[in-house]
C-alpha cells in the first residue's frame, strides 16, 4: 500500500514536470537567449552581435566574453524617443481597443447568456466562427474594407453619408478596428460564462425588492461578472500590446506599436540588441497584468471549489 | 386599501406555458394579516401562482388585486410585496447588512433610517453580529434567516415565501415552523407560503389551499381539510387515510374514507360482537403510536393507527382483532 501511495506521487509528478519541461525548453531557454543577445552589443557580423559563446571556449574566455556584456541597449531604448514613443502608443491603442472591444462584447454576451439554451449554442458557434478561417486573411479583408475605394467608404459615399472617403485605412483608428475585431471572441467568451453562471433569481430578488431592470443590472449583474471583465480585458490587452501583424496590415508608415518597431530593429537595422532588449521591456510590461489575470483565475478557482 | 377587502384578489386567474395550464382559473382571497399556505405536489402550479403574486408571471387570463388595486400589469419591482426565494437569492457579492438593507435603498431611504432597519432585522431573526459577513460564511440556517429579514426589511403588507424550509434539515425545520409562526404574529403580516410538505402547512397555515393540476382542490382551516376533505386527492395528500370501496351513487363513484386513528381495534376474545373481524398483518411501532395493517375478511387492508397511552400489550402480527368504524368517522367522498 505504501509503494502504491509513492507510485501515485511519482505519477502526480510526472504529470506536473512534463509541461513544465516544456515550458522549460521552448519558453525560458529561448527567453535567457533573448535576454543574452540585448546584453551583447550589434557588429556587423553573422551573427549581428557580439559577444558569441562557443562551446570550445575555456574558462578565461567565457569570463571575458562575460565582461563585454552591458545594460547599454536597455539604456539606449529609454534614450530612443521612438522606443519610448512605441511604448506609450502601444499601450494607448491597446488600451483603447480593449475598452471597445468590451462596450461592444458585453451587451453581445449578455444577449447570449440571456437567450434560450438552444439558441445560445448557436450564438456562442457563430461568436466563434471566424475562427476557422486564418487570421492573417481576415485581417487582409479589413484592408479591402477600410482602404479608401474600399467597401465602407463605397457604400457610405454611394448612401451619400459622406461624399469624401473617411481616410481610416492607415491610421491608428484602423489598428483599433481590427483589434476589436480580431480579440472579441476572447473578451466574449469569458464575459458569457461570468453572466451565464449567475443565478436568475437573484435579479428576481432584486426586483422584488423594488429595483428596475436597469438599476438590478448596476448592482447585481455588472458587479458579478466583474472577474469576466477583468478576464477577458486582460485577454485582449496583453496580446494586442504586442501585436504585430495588425498594425503591420492595417497601420500606417507613422504608426507607432511596439512589435513592428521591434521588427524593424531585428530586420531591417538588423541592431538584435536592441530589439532584445524591448522584447524583454515589453515582458516586463506585461508581466503586471499576467499576474492580475493569474490572480483572478485562481480567485474564481478557489469560489468554485 | 380599502379596509374591508382582501390583501389579495385573484380573479379567475389562468396560466399557461405552451399548451399546459399551470394555473386555471384560480379564484382566491387572502386576507391581510394571514398565514396561508398554497400545498400541493410538484408540478401544480403552487409555484406559479405564487410568482402570478410576486409579478414574475402574468396571467393570460384574470386579473390580480392587492390592497384593492388591480396589479395584473404591474412589474414585480413595482408591487407592494415581497418574496423569500427557495435558493435565497442572496446577492454574493453583498454583505449581510447590504443584503437586508438592498431593498430600502431603493425606494432612497436616508443611511439612517436603512442602517436602524437592518440592526432592527438582524435582531428579529436572531443573526446580530453577522451584518459583515458574507453569504458564503453563513450556514443554511442562518442563510434562511437573512433571506427572511431581507424580504421583509421593507414592511411588506405580504411575504411570499417559497418552499421557505426546504433547504434545511428535519430538526432545524421543525424549529423553523414556530419561528416563522411566531415571526408572522408579531409583524402581522400576511404570508403566503408554498409548501409541497401538508404537516408543515398545518403547523404553520391558519388557512390551505391544496391545488391540483393548476385547479384549486379546496381551501379552508388544516382541521376543515383534515376532517372533511372535499375529494378523494385531498383526503390522500392530507395526513394518512383508508379509502373504502367505491359505490355507485346518482351516476357518480363515490368512496368512504377514513382517518386510520378514528378506527377502534379490539380483542376478538372481548365481549362484544360488533366490528369485522380481521386479523393483524403487520405493525410499525412509531413510539407516541402504533400502525397496524389489518386485514379484513374481505380482503380489505385498513391502517389502523392506536395510541400507545395505555399498558396494554400492543396486538402482534397475526392477532384475531375487531375492527370499529365509529359513523361519523366515515367521510363520504364524491369525486
Amino acid at each position: 500500500m505504501e509503494r502504491a501511495r509513492k507510485a501515485r506521487a511519482r505519477r502526480k509528478w510526472l504529470v506536473i514536470a512534463i509541461p513544465y519541461a516544456w515550458l522549460l525548453l521552448f519558453f525560458l531557454a529561448p527567453f535567457a537567449l533573448v535576454l543574452k543577445i540585448s546584453l551583447s552589443q550589434s557588429a556587423l557580423s553573422q551573427p549581428p552581435y557580439a559577444p558569441v559563446f562557443d562551446w570550445s571556449d575555456d574558462f578565461r574566455a567565457i569570463i571575458e566574453k562575460l565582461q563585454t556584456l552591458s545594460f547599454e541597449s536597455f539604456a539606449g531604448l529609454f534614450g530612443d524617443s521612438l522606443y519610448v514613443e512605441s511604448y506609450i502608443s502601444s499601450v494607448l491603442v491597446a488600451a483603447i481597443a480593449t475598452l471597445l472591444t468590451l462596450l461592444i462584447a458585453y451587451p453581445f454576451a449578455l444577449g447570449i447568456a440571456r437567450s434560450s439554451p438552444e439558441l445560445r449554442s448557436i450564438l456562442l458557434g457563430l461568436a466563434i466562427a471566424p475562427f476557422w478561417t486564418s487570421f492573417l486573411i481576415r485581417v487582409y479583408a479589413w484592408i479591402a474594407i477600410l482602404k479608401d475605394e474600399g467597401l465602407l467608404n463605397r457604400f457610405l459615399m454611394s448612401v451619400g453619408i459622406i461624399d469624401a472617403p473617411l481616410g481610416i485605412f492607415a491610421t491608428n483608428t484602423a489598428i483599433v478596428i481590427g483589434i476589436v475585431y480580431s480579440y472579441l471572441p476572447f473578451m466574449l467568451l469569458p464575459l458569457y460564462a461570468a453572466i451565464e453562471g449567475q443565478d436568475p433569481a437573484l435579479l428576481e430578488a432584486a426586483a422584488d425588492l423594488g429595483a428596475s431592470p436597469s438599476r438590478a443590472f448596476l448592482r447585481i449583474t455588472l458587479p458579478l461578472s466583474a472577474r469576466g471583465i477583468i478576464a477577458g480585458s486582460l485577454l485582449v490587452f496583453i496580446p494586442a500590446v504586442g501585436e504585430f501583424v495588425i498594425p503591420d496590415l492595417l497601420g500606417g508608415s507613422d504608426t507607432l506599436m511596439i512589435g513592428r518597431t521591434l521588427w524593424n530593429d531585428f530586420f531591417l537595422n538588423r541592431d538584435w540588441p536592441s530589439a532584445s532588449a524591448a522584447a524583454i521591456v515589453l515582458l516586463i510590461l506585461l508581466v503586471g497584468p499576467l499576474l492580475i489575470y493569474e490572480r483572478v483565475q485562481l480567485q474564481d478557482e478557489k469560489a468554485r471549489a | 386599501m380599502t379596509q374591508s377587502g382582501p390583501l389579495v384578489r385573484l380573479d379567475r386567474v389562468t396560466k399557461r406555458f405552451g399548451e399546459v395550464s399551470a394555473v386555471e382559473d384560480v379564484s382566491l382571497d387572502i386576507a391581510a394579516g394571514e398565514f396561508f399556505a398554497l400545498l400541493g405536489p410538484s408540478g401544480c402550479g403552487k409555484t406559479t401562482l405564487m410568482r402570478l403574486i410576486a409579478g414574475f408571471e402574468q396571467p393570460d387570463e384574470g386579473r390580480i388585486f392587492i390592497a384593492g388595486e388591480e396589479v395584473t400589469d404591474v412589474p414585480p419591482h413595482k408591487r407592494p410585496v415581497n418574496m423569500m426565494f427557495q435558493s435565497y437569492a442572496l446577492f454574493p457579492h453583498m454583505s449581510v447588512e447590504k443584503n437586508i438593507g438592498f431593498g430600502l435603498q431603493q425606494e432612497a431611504a436616508s443611511r439612517a433610517e436603512i442602517t436602524e432597519r437592518v440592526a432592527e432585522m438582524l435582531r428579529l431573526v436572531q443573526l446580530e453580529g453577522f451584518g459583515k459577513r458574507r453569504p458564503d460564511q453563513l450556514s443554511g440556517g442562518q442563510k434562511q434567516r437573512v433571506a427572511l429579514a431581507r424580504a421583509l426589511a421593507k414592511r411588506p403588507k405580504l411575504l411570499l415565501l417559497d418552499e421557505p424550509l426546504a433547504a434545511l434539515d428535519r430538526k432545524l425545520r421543525e424549529q423553523t415552523q414556530f419561528e416563522l409562526k411566531e415571526v408572522q404574529r408579531r409583524l402581522g403580516t400576511a404570508f403566503v407560503v408554498v409548501t409541497h410538505d401538508q404537516q408543515e402547512a398545518s403547523v404553520m397555515a391558519s388557512r390551505i389551499a391544496v391545488m391540483r393540476l393548476g385547479k384549486l382542490e379546496q381551501i379552508g382551516t388544516p382541521a376543515e381539510i383534515y376532517a372533511r376533505p372535499a375529494s378523494r386527492f385531498v383526503a390522500e395528500f392530507i395526513g394518512d387515510i383508508n379509502i373504502l370501496d367505491g359505490d355507485m351513487k346518482g351516476g357518480r363513484e363515490t368512496a368512504t374514507a377514513i382517518r386510520p386513528e378514528r378506527i377502534l381495534l379490539e380483542n376478538d376474545a372481548g365481549l362484544s360482537a360488533n366490528g369485522l373481524p380481521g386479523i393483524v398483518d403487520d405493525l410499525a411501532f412509531r413510539g407516541s403510536d402504533t400502525l397496524y395493517r389489518v386485514r379484513l375478511e374481505s380482503g380489505t387492508i385498513l391502517r389502523v393507527v392506536a395510541a400507545n397511552s395505555g399498558h396494554r400489550d400492543p396486538y402482534r402480527p397475526g392477532d384475531r382483532v375487531r375492527v370499529q368504524i365509529p359513523p361519523d368517522a366515515r367521510i363520504l367522498l364524491s369525486h
